[in-house]
């Protein structure tokens, strides 16, 4: 009994190992025959299906175009409050102006 | 005082601890049987004399396999990708067929008495099978 279940061991010890060493050279050889395939090295991301990239690209979209949108309001109140010092700048302009007119040339007023 | 400690383990230790504390409980007991001093008479006993080097040098090579392949992991994009898939799928394939090995050989010499020792034996081979199963359809999947 005990030699027929160490011939069964044997026998699956070393054909599972010989096969997991063939397995193991055979995917590496594919891993570098894809690897020159690829001409860039940088890895951007990683997707198990196209669903997944999909969702990914859309969250990605939607982060994007939310912050265009905060940008956008922030613009529109720089530009509010440039407006708003212009209308100051031109009031304060037109005060000089008038003070001036009163002042005569080389005199008090 | 556990927490901090554990900051100053590489981030693929703790990703993946119980792994790893799989691959260091191999290594010593690869070693060991394969140089000669620690045996087993489980093996002994069902083996031939040439196979019990052969069972060590496939625990040692599976563990350090293993190890290869889980150093090799990081975090990319919020997931954990296996860098060297292929030494991982090795040294899990090996380390199941080791531990399938001893644990029948465990039950073939003790009988029933030592079916709670060969029983870590057996999870350990059945989770490391479904383990490679699962990475090698995995990289089935993505056209490799």
């Amino acid at each position: 009994m005990a030699v027929d279940v160490g011939t069964v061991l044997t026998t699956i010890l070393g054909g599972g190992t010989v096969a997991a060493v063939i397995g193991y050279f055979g995917n590496r050889r594919k891993d570098k025959s894809e690897a020159s395939k690829n001409t860039s090295d940088v890895q951007v991301a990683t997707f198990d299906t196209l669903t997944q990239m999909n969702e990914r690209l859309k969250n990605q979209l939607a982060e994007v175009e939310t912050q265009l949108d905060t940008e956008r309001s922030a613009r529109r109140a720089l530009e509010d409050e440039l407006a708003s010092e212009r209308r100051a700048r031109r009031a304060l302009e037109e005060r000089v102006a008038a003070l001036e007119r009163l002042i005569p040339e080389g005199g008090t007023p | 005082m556990i927490r901090r400690l554990v900051r100053h383990l590489p981030e693929w230790v703790q990703a993946q601890p119980i792994s790893v504390m799989c691959v260091l409980l191999g290594i010593p007991s690869g070693v060991l049987t394969l140089v000669g001093p620690s045996t087993s008479r489980a093996l002994d006993t069902v083996l031939p004399f040439w196979a019990r080097p052969l069972w060590a040098a496939s625990l040692l090579l599976g563990c350090l396999a293993w190890g290869a392949g889980l150093a090799s992991v990081r975090e990319v994009d919020g997931r954990l990708v296996v860098r060297r898939l292929p030494a991982m799928i090795l040294g899990l394939q090996l380390i199941s067929i080791t531990a399938l090995v001893y644990g029948v050989a465990i039950i073939t010499v003790g009988g029933w008495a030592g079916a709670l020792a060969a029983w870590p034996l057996g999870v350990v081979a059945f989770g490391t099978a479904v383990e490679q199963a699962v990475l090698s359809n995995r990289r089935g999947a993505y056209g490799r």
